[in-house]
């Protein structure tokens, strides 16, 4: 086996990671009231059998208001447990580990799927029966003229979404998962309350920086003293705001080390979103555009980082490990065009000739047909 | 849409497939006393997400002596039905069309695991878990290979028991909801042992020349075609040629189409070799990129029957030429898509069919189709 560092184990609390290879959170919209349907469970079987080291279930409402749109799947009830029980069983069995992203959409909830416009919910959406909820965020402004206007959270709400997450945490335990990430990233109600630029507040969770911090503080805070100290905490978070007088690389990099002192693991560095779409239309952004952040949070304060975006040339991926940008890779769309993608790097990579990674039922064929036909 | 006819609609009976892949029955030896496991659903699951029209499960054995390993799937009992019928829906969901491949091993039963021990036959270390050889039957006495147990000659009297096996799993897999049944009838199982002189040396009615060495696979033809319903396609997949002096040839397995045909079989699925020795595909014939396709494409050309053709057909441009030439109907794939269960769908990429991916999942299609757009990949 020749050396790679995107195949080396890694040991995150009590968990061994078999490789750094991690199936990023997406958005399947293909949930019903929160509860996952066997579209979940086959995709994100896929993921596992293809040979990641932990694979995500995508960003999970800790309550019902907290879903981007009607297809979005939740934890908010005791009910959506025995889907994510049967999701946890599936990435186990097919030898990956199983990881759940707990969100809060904030203002951008109450929105239409992607297919369906990509925008707020219209009469088209209503006449399916999907209804705008009221939404929640650290401001009262919506995040398009068009769209419904959000609640201000008051300190008393903002402790009940802080309880949400608390009950998320448990039951994704329950659940069978062996990772937690929090979503701060992409404009959604943790991002909301730390950028400048959607939070005016005057009280202790708005202002400067420290204040702005605090929610996402909190709230990994809770959810670490109920997830179990062996187990890796992560926080995704959009490492710049990419928008005049928002968040910039360095406050991220305080961030990162607050959060850390509160005992997240691993920052997972996106980026954008505060103000518009994060990954829809847009110009070319460029491979690995996003690397630098995850680069800069690891040095800058001294903690394990997850590089995502755009990531999809094993080469690549195995480099940014190597020269110490990141500690994991996040492949997202990739692994939807190729469910095998990390066997696949491994092939490229020379990780793997006998490919030993891949399930007995498929690499005792594909090992004899690459020796005879050299393919 | 650019027009390929990879990618073209195929109906056959009832059974509209939405292009022309088909996943190759693949064992799997992931099941425990016949039934499917959980394996099973997630590798049908991708198989089916992957784009491919027409997704086997693998070989399932009509009576549980006629399987291959102890990790074979079957359908000998209705207690196997749910399970079947679990990876129809999984299948279906995805919006594939459903095959079963039904199958006795015949000579070839009581083989280990192949990474267990190879393919070789079951031995001491296997019969110490509890998976011990049983009796296995065969048209002679002939066992598959050195080391192997000789299986029993099957009596005459054997056979209508058997041939009510055939009609039972039938039964099974239309109760599964399966929309395509295929009669495995290669690889050195039971019926091409009866087909080929190499291992049938009887001299009653079912050995002897080729009209009697026809004549069991062609009863078991008839029994399953009545049992299987009249709108439904029924497949055949034999071995084309033994591969060995004395063997079958393409001149038998032309006239086993013809007759096939006259009994209402829609496709043969043309494999070859598997006579002698412990693989399925064991035999003389210089393997390489795509080289049971003359087979596929003498049959259709003489018999007019439709074909599959399968084995090392790896590249989009080369299974578009197979079906646009007019040498198969179908083109079945295996490991290659057990490689990459996405295959099809890169095939479309590669041919520039679908070019805004609307072929895909919409949860897939349309991240994928913006990334294209606007990174180029």
């Amino acid at each position: 086996m020749s050396a790679s560092r995107l195949f080396e184990p890694l040991t995150l609390r009590g968990l061994t990671l078999k490789n750094r290879v991690v199936i990023s959170p997406m958005c399947q919209y293909s949930a019903h009231e929160g509860f996952v349907t066997d579209w979940h469970v086959d995709h994100l079987a896929s993921f596992a059998r293809g040979g990641a080291g932990l694979v995500f279930v995508e960003a999970t409402g800790i309550e019902a208001r907290g879903r981007i749109t009607h297809g979005c799947t939740g934890i908010w009830s005791e009910g959506h447990l025995p889907g994510m029980h049967r999701i946890c069983e599936a990435i186990k069995r097919l030898g990956s580990v199983p990881a759940i992203q707990l969100a809060h959409a904030g203002r951008k909830g109450s929105a239409q799927r992607p297919w369906h416009g990509n925008d707020a919910l219209t009469q088209e959406d209503f006449a399916r029966g999907e209804m705008n909820w009221q939404t929640v965020a650290a401001d009262a402004e919506p995040i398009f003229p068009h769209w419904p206007t959000p609640h201000a959270l008051t300190i008393e709400e903002i402790g009940g979404v802080r309880d949400a997450f608390v009950r998320a945490t448990k039951r994704a335990l329950e659940a069978g998962f062996e990772v937690v990430e929090v979503h701060g990233a992409h404009g959604y109600l943790l991002n909301s309350f730390f950028s400048p630029l959607t939070n005016h507040r005057d009280d202790a969770y708005g202002g400067d920086a420290e204040r702005r911090m605090r929610l996402p503080l909190e709230i990994a805070e809770a959810v670490r003293a109920v997830w179990p100290d062996e187990k890796p905490l992560f926080y995704r978070v959009s490492a710049v705001d990419d928008a005049e007088g928002g968040i910039e690389l360095e406050d991220t990099v305080a961030l990162a080390k607050e959060l850390g002192a509160r005992g997240v693991d691993v920052m997972d560095c996106s980026s954008g979103g505060i103000a518009d779409d994060e990954t829809a239309d847009h110009a070319a952004l460029g491979e690995g555009y996003q690397v630098p952040y995850a680069a800069r949070v690891r040095a800058g304060a001294g903690i394990a980082s997850m590089a995502v975006g755009l990531i999809h040339r094993p080469e690549h991926a195995e480099e940014i490990v190597a020269n110490g940008s990141a500690d994991l890779i996040a492949i997202g769309r990739e692994a939807l065009r190729d469910p095998h993608w990390a066997l696949h790097a491994a092939e490229a990579l020379g990780t793997d000739p006998e490919m030993t990674m891949w399930p007995e039922q498929y690499g005792w064929w594909l090992v004899r047909r690459k020796r005879a036909e050299g393919y | 849409m650019k027009g390929s006819a990879l990618f073209s609609p195929l109906t056959l009976g009832s059974i509209a497939l939405p292009n022309r892949i088909v996943v190759s029955p693949m064992c799997q030896y992931a099941a425990h006393e016949g039934h499917v496991s959980d394996w099973h659903r997630y590798h049908h699951a991708s198989l089916a997400m992957g784009g491919s029209g027409l997704v086997f499960v693998e070989a399932s054995a009509v009576e549980r002596r006629g399987r291959i390993t102890h990790g074979c799937t079957g359908l000998w009992s209705d207690g196997q039905i749910e399970g079947m019928r679990a990876l129809v829906d999984i299948i279906h969901r995805h919006g594939a069309r459903a095959a079963l491949q039904i199958a006795h091993s015949g000579p070839k039963a009581n083989t280990s695991r192949p990474w267990e021990n190879g393919y070789k036959p079951l031995g001491p270390e296997q019969a110490a878990r509890g998976e011990t050889s049983w009796e296995s039957v065969a048209p002679s006495a002939l066992a598959a290979g050195e080391g192997w147990r000789v299986p029993r000659a099957l009596t005459e009297d054997d056979l209508p028991a058997l041939l009510n096996a055939y009609r039972h799993a039938t039964r099974r897999a239309e109760a599964a909801g399966f929309d395509v049944l295929e009669v495995h009838g290669a690889h050195g199982y039971l019926l091409h042992c009866f087909l080929s002189p190499l291992a049938n040396l009887r001299d009653d009615a079912y050995g002897g020349d080729l009209a009697g060495r026809m004549r069991f696979p062609l009863e078991v033809v008839e029994a399953v075609r009545a049992e299987w319903p009249e709108h439904k396609p029924l497949f055949y997949r034999t071995s084309c040629v033994d591969g060995i002096e004395g063997g079958l040839t393409m001149d038998d397995t032309v006239a086993l189409a013809h007759e096939l045909k006259a009994r209402g079989v829609a496709a043969l699925d043309c494999s070859s070799m598997g006579i002698q020795g412990a693989t399925a595909v064991s035999g003389g014939v210089p393997k390489g990129e795509d080289y049971q396709v003359p087979y596929a494409e003498r049959v259709r050309r003489e018999t007019g029957l439709a074909t599959v053709a399968v084995g090392l057909i790896r590249r989009p441009e080369n299974a578009e030429e197979i079906v646009a030439s007019g040498s198969a109907d179908l083109v079945a794939l295996g490991r290659g898509l057990l490689h990459d269960p996405f295959w099809p769908r890169r095939a479309a990429e590669a041919l520039g069919v679908d070019p805004d991916m609307a072929g895909w999942p919409a949860p897939y299609g349309w991240w994928l189709v913006r990334r294209k757009r606007a990174e180029g990949f």
